[in-house]
C-alpha cells in the first residue's frame, strides 16, 4: 500500500498512527482527512510535513461532505483508505447522540460510497479499512471470566456511541457482501499511549492526580477493560490491512484484562499520590461491566500479537504526560474551547 | 460579457461564523476563532505555531523583529515581489539585497543567491510567486551552510507544496495573506508560521504589543508589562470568524480554482508557446492563485491589455521592481536584473477567481486568439 488515505488522523489513535507507519514504512505515503473536531489537535503532528519530506498531506474536510471526498479521492488518488475518524467519547453520546450517528455512520457510509465510486470496481491491490470496536459486542459478564470476545460474538452494543459504530461496522460489511468492495475490519480493545486526550479515563487520571485533584471513579470502578498500547494497535492495523482477508472482521486485543480502580492505583502509587484522591462517582448510565477480547484469529491467520507489556507501557505513558504538561494545559486551559 | 480580474471569495457561512462572535461577545484579537484558524494552519503546515495577524504586511514586520535585524544587516530578497517585503526589513533599516528571478517560475533565481552573501548577510526571503513553490531544497542548504535566517514570503502560496510540504513549513519563518486578492481572504489580513521553536515563544510577546500578556492569561505571571519591541499585531475576532470559515473549505476552492487553471492552460497552450505560460516544476502543486501569459515585449502586452480590458476582461499586469520604486530616489538605478526587469514589462495576468466558469475562460481565451490571429 503506497498511498493511504487515512481520516481522523489528528485524533488520538490516527496520529498514533501516522507517526508509526511513516517511521516504519518509507514507501508509504499519507493523506490525512480530518475535520479538526475538539479532539484533532494539530500539535499531535506537529513538524511531520520537515520529518518525512513529500510523505505527508493533510486536508480538512468532513468525512460527510460527498463532494468534496470525492474531489481529494480524484486529486490524491489513494489505494487504501484507513477510517478512523470518529467521535469517540461514550459520556458525549449520552449527552449528544445525533452527531455519533452522523460522524461515524453518514461519514463512514460517504467514504464507502466514494472509494467504491473512485476504484470502478477495479479492486485489485485495493483496501478499504474500517476501525471499529470492541464495544459493539456490547458487555461481558466478570463471573465468566474464561467468556471473552470472538469475531463471532452477536453484536449488542448498548451506548450511542457503540451503536453507532456498530452500524458503521456493519455497513462496511455490507458493502463487501453487496459489491465484493474490499473492506476490512478490525475491532479493537482500549487503547493507551501518548497524545490521548485527557477526557479519557488514563490521561485523565493522570491529569487529576499531577494537580492533586480529586479523580472521578464511575460506580465501583471494578469495570473491566482489556488494554491495548497504541502502537500494538497500529502494528495490527498495518498487518490486517496488508494481509487480511478482505470482508474479514479481525479482533485486536492487548491480552491484558485490567479494572479500572486499579488502573487508578497504578497512576496514584507511580505519581506518589495519595489513594484518597479516589472520588467514587455515581455510575455511568448503560456502563458496560467487562470487555474482553480474544483476539486468537489475527495470531493465527495474520501471525500478529501485542509486542508491548501493560506493566511497562502504562510507566512510559504517565511519564509522556508527565513530560507533555504543556500538550495537556494547551488543551485544558481553553485552546480546546468545546472540552467540557 | 464582463469578466473581472477577481471576485474576492464568499462561501456563505460567513455571517454564521461572525454571529458566533457576537454571542461569545469578544471582539478583541485572540479568542475562539484566532485560536481556530491558528489550529487549522498549524494542521496544513505542521509548524509549530501559527498566529493570525491583521496583515501580511504585518507578519512580514514580525519575522523582521523576531529576525533580530539591525540597521546594516544586509537581507537579500527578490525585486519581482510586493512592497512589504522589503518594508518590512526597511523599517528596520536593513540594507536590502535584490536578487534576480528565474525566468520560468519568476521565483529568485537559487543560483544567484550564495554569491550575494557577505558577513553582513542576516537573512534570506524568497517569494513563491503565484503560490508555485521555490527551489527550497537548494535554497535551505545555502541558509544552512551560511547560518542565516530564511523568511518565507507565502502571501499567495496557502495550500500549496514543493516536494510534497506545504509552503511556509521550510523557513524559520513564513507569512500568509488573506487580502481579498488571495484565494482564502478577510478583507485584510495574514497569518506568520513559525517553524523554529526557539522563536515561538517571542513570536506571542510581540504579536501581543511587545507585553507578557500570554503569560499573565497563562497565570504565569501576576501583572503583564512591556518586555519586547512589538506591535499590536492581532486579528480581530470578527476578522477571524470570516476567516475560520472560508479556511475550514479551503481545499474546495483549491480544486475549483485548478479546474478553471487546468483549462486556461488547455486553451492557451494550443495559441501560445509554453514558455510563455506559467510553469509549475513536477514536484510542485501549485494552488493556482494566478494565471498569466507573458508577451513578447511591452507594447505587445499594453495593447493586449487594452483590447481584452475594452472587450470587458479584466487582464492586469503585475509588480514594478521594487529595486526601481520611487521611494529610493535613484538609489539603485544602475542595478540591472536581468528577467525580473524583462518579466515585469511582460507579465499580464488574466481572470482567476473561485467560481469562474468554463465558458467565461473560453470567451477570455477566444479573444486572446481573436488578437493574436489579427497579428501585432
Amino acid at each position: 500500500m503506497n498511498k493511504v488515505l487515512i481520516t481522523g488522523g489528528l485524533g488520538f489513535i490516527g496520529s498514533n498512527f501516522i507517526r508509526y507507519i511513516l517511521k516504519t514504512e518509507p514507501d508509504t505515503e499519507i493523506i490525512n482527512l480530518d475535520s479538526m473536531t475538539y479532539a484533532g489537535n494539530p500539535q499531535n503532528l506537529a513538524g511531520i510535513e520537515n520529518e518525512y519530506p513529500g510523505k505527508y498531506k493533510f486536508i480538512k474536510v468532513d468525512i460527510c461532505d460527498q463532494k468534496l471526498v470525492e474531489g481529494i479521492f480524484e486529486s490524491n488518488n489513494p489505494d487504501a483508505v484507513i477510517n478512523f475518524a470518529a467521535e469517540s467519547h461514550v459520556d458525549r453520546s449520552i449527552e449528544d447522540p445525533n452527531v455519533f450517528i452522523k460522524t461515524n455512520v453518514l461519514g463512514t457510509a460517504t467514504l464507502l460510497n466514494t472509494a467504491r465510486k473512485f476504484w470502478n470496481n477495479n479492486y485489485s491491490e485495493k483496501r478499504f479499512l474500517q476501525v471499529s470496536t470492541d464495544e459493539v459486542y456490547g458487555t461481558l459478564s466478570e463471573d465468566r471470566p474464561e467468556i471473552k470476545f470472538t469475531e463471532d460474538t452477536p453484536l449488542n452494543p448498548h451506548s450511542p456511541y457503540s451503536a453507532s459504530k456498530t452500524s458503521a461496522d456493519l455497513v462496511a460489511k455490507s458493502f463487501f457482501d453487496t459489491f465484493g468492495f474490499p473492506v476490512l475490519i478490525t475491532r479493537c480493545s482500549n487503547n493507551y499511549g501518548p497524545y490521548q486526550f485527557p477526557e479519557k479515563l488514563i490521561p485523565l487520571m493522570i491529569s487529576k492526580a499531577m494537580k492533586n485533584e480529586k479523580l472521578p471513579v464511575y460506580g465501583d470502578g471494578k469495570n473491566v477493560r482489556d488494554w491495548l498500547y497504541v502502537d500494538d494497535h497500529c502494528s495490527a492495523i498495518w498487518t490486517v490491512l496488508n494481509k487480511g482477508k478482505a470482508g474479514e472482521v479481525y479482533n485486536i486485543g492487548g491480552n491484558c484484562e485490567i479494572q479500572n480502580i486499579d488502573i487508578v492505583k497504578m497512576i496514584l502509587d507511580h505519581l506518589n499520590k495519595p489513594h484518597s484522591l479516589i472520588n467514587y462517582v455515581q455510575d455511568r448510565l448503560g456502563h458496560d461491566r467487562r470487555y474482553a477480547i480474544d483476539a486468537s484469529k489475527i495470531k493465527k491467520e495474520l501471525g500478529w500479537e501485542p509486542e508491548h507489556r501493560f506493566d511497562e507501557k502504562i510507566i512510559d505513558t504517565i511519564r509522556w504526560y508527565v513530560d507533555n504538561e504543556h500538550w495537556v494545559k494547551e488543551i485544558l486551559n481553553g485552546t480546546y474551547q468545546d472540552i467540557k | 460579457m464582463k469578466i473581472p480580474f477577481n471576485k474576492p471569495l464568499i462561501l456563505n457561512n460567513e455571517l454564521d461564523c461572525i454571529k458566533r462572535v457576537l454571542e461569545n461577545d469578544q471582539f478583541s484579537g485572540n479568542g475562539e476563532y484566532s485560536i481556530k484558524c491558528n489550529r487549522l494552519l498549524e494542521a496544513k503546515t505542521s509548524c509549530g505555531k501559527a498566529i493570525v495577524t491583521s496583515s501580511c504586511t504585518d507578519a512580514l514586520e514580525m519575522t523582521a523583529l523576531l529576525a533580530d535585524i539591525q540597521p546594516g544587516d544586509e537581507v537579500i530578497m527578490p525585486s519581482f515581489t510586493f512592497v512589504t517585503t522589503a518594508s518590512a526589513f526597511e523599517l528596520r533599516k536593513a540594507n536590502i539585497v535584490w536578487c534576480d528571478i528565474r525566468p520560468d517560475t519568476k521565483n529568485i533565481d537559487e543560483n544567484k543567491i550564495e554569491c550575494m552573501i557577505t558577513h553582513k548577510t542576516k537573512a534570506v526571503v524568497v517569494v513563491h510567486y503565484a503560490g508555485v513553490g521555490c527551489e527550497m531544497d537548494a535554497i535551505t542548504s545555502i541558509c544552512k551552510k551560511h547560518n542565516l535566517i530564511l523568511i518565507e514570503d507565502d502571501a499567495q502560496g496557502i495550500d500549496s507544496s514543493y516536494k510534497g510540504r506545504a509552503l511556509g513549513s521550510f523557513g524559520d519563518m513564513a507569512a500568509l495573506s488573506f487580502h481579498e486578492t488571495k484565494n482564502i481572504q478577510c478583507g485584510e489580513g495574514g497569518a506568520l508560521l513559525v517553524n523554529n521553536p526557539e522563536l515561538v515563544e517571542r513570536a506571542e510577546l510581540i504579536r501581543d504589543k511587545g507585553t507578557d500578556r500570554i503569560h499573565f492569561n497563562k497565570g504565569l505571571v501576576d501583572k503583564y508589562t512591556w518586555v519586547e519591541l512589538g506591535s499590536s499585531f492581532l486579528m480581530s475576532e470578527l476578522q477571524a470568524a470570516f476567516l475560520y470559515s472560508q479556511l475550514s473549505d479551503s481545499e474546495k476552492v483549491k480544486i475549483d480554482r485548478l479546474r478553471s487553471w487546468d483549462f486556461y492552460y488547455k486553451f492557451l497552450s494550443e495559441i501560445i508557446s509554453e514558455e510563455k505560460l506559467p510553469v509549475i516544476p513536477d514536484h510542485c502543486i501549485h494552488n493556482a492563485h494566478m494565471f498569466y501569459l507573458i508577451c513578447e515585449n511591452f507594447e505587445e502586452r499594453s495593447s493586449l491589455m487594452d483590447f481584452l480590458n475594452s472587450n470587458g476582461i479584466g487582464a492586469i499586469f503585475h509588480y514594478v521592481p521594487l529595486h526601481k520604486a520611487p521611494y529610493w530616489k535613484g538609489k539603485y538605478d544602475d542595478l540591472s536584473l536581468e528577467f525580473t526587469d524583462k518579466v515585469s514589462q511582460t507579465l499580464l495576468r488574466l481572470p482567476m477567481f473561485y467560481g469562474l466558469k468554463e465558458t467565461e475562460i473560453e470567451y477570455i481565451c477566444s479573444k486572446i486568439k481573436e488578437f493574436y490571429r489579427g497579428g501585432i
